[in-house]
């Protein structure tokens, strides 16, 4: 029986660079949709937060929110853009290996991948550090300053 | 690089003071420049003070100012502003709000935050931060005043 121009027992035995690739495939396809979708909706609920009405400065004292606030901001939206558009690269590369089976095609989307990766690792690692740093007393002084019920 | 960089945040409490740490700000100005003021005519008829605001103009793509209270005897007694807004149709947007607290938002990276103070005088109790780091410390400031800005009421000029 032929399914798709391959013989079952072809499917069936799919040899190592095979399996690879179509892992690559796989994992570019998951990397690419989680990426996206961070890079859509993050801003999007970030913005609708912020602007709730008397939304206090306070809440930078949270970790978490100064991180989102970060991935939110234009710059890592279009990282994240640059970042997912590799995992379509890798993904694609993945495919032609089926179509053209030569190997140097997979070398290069292992390549590409592991750079995408090396690449998405710095941009988590930088974020995380720079949303640390704040001082408790300034962020003290601006919620003072900024708090305004006087005029509401 | 941003990294361990926090802010700096700078209190006044003289009208001197206040004067030159708006002047350093406004000097500052690149993009765009969001005031929220009384527009106490002593203050803003300073020579210093006006020649900042008119470099400010020149420079950047935007300016708005929200003036708290009456802003129609604000017409003759600060009339270089207004006259500016004529100039500079679209770059230089002025509305009147009833009460605002009094704030300068400097390319939304450097700040005035002013206590509230009586209507008739000169606030002097400021705090200034510049360089803010976090995005979330901006993006919240900013979209208070945005708020203020949505709810302000233009003002009618005279032809």
């Amino acid at each position: 029986m032929k399914i798709g121009g391959l013989k079952r027992n072809q499917l069936n035995m799919m040899n190592e660079t095979e399996v690879i690739a179509s892992t690559l495939v796989n994992f570019s396809t998951l990397g690419f949709l989680i990426i996206i979708g961070t890079a859509a909706f993050v801003p999007m609920v970030y913005d609708l937060s912020v602007h709730k009405k008397n939304k206090s400065v306070g809440i930078a004292r949270f970790y978490p929110v100064r991180l989102i606030s970060r991935l939110a901001q234009t710059s890592s939206v279009r990282f994240l853009m640059i970042i997912s558009f590799l995992f379509i690269l890798t993904g694609l590369l993945g495919l032609f290996f089926f179509y053209f089976e030569n190997d140097f095609i997979l070398t290069c989307a292992l390549l590409l991948s592991i750079i995408t990766i090396s690449i998405l690792l710095i941009f988590i690692l930088y974020i995380s550090i720079d949303a640390i740093s704040i001082k408790k007393e300034e962020l003290d002084e601006i919620v003072e300053y900024s708090t305004n019920e006087f005029y509401m | 690089m941003a990294i361990f960089n926090s802010m700096a945040t700078e209190k006044t409490n003289t009208t001197e003071t206040t004067k030159e740490k708006i002047i350093h700000l406004l000097n500052k100005s690149k993009e765009y420049v969001w005031m929220s003021t009384g527009l106490y005519p002593s203050f803003y008829n300073d020579t210093n003070i006006k020649k900042a605001m008119v470099d400010a103009i020149k420079r950047v793509k935007q300016i708005r100012i929200i003036i708290a209270g009456n802003a129609e005897t604000k017409k003759t007694e600060v009339e270089w502003l207004f006259e500016l807004e004529n100039q500079c149709k679209g770059k230089l947007q002025i509305k009147q709000s009833e009460r605002v607290p009094h704030w300068l938002i400097v390319d939304g990276k450097h700040f005035r935050l002013e206590k509230p103070h009586a209507s008739d005088g000169v606030g002097v109790k400021n705090l200034f931060v510049t360089d803010v780091k976090q995005p979330v410390i901006s993006d919240i400031l900013e979209a208070k005043f945005e708020n203020w800005w949505f709810k302000a009421k233009s003002i009618e000029h005279d032809e």
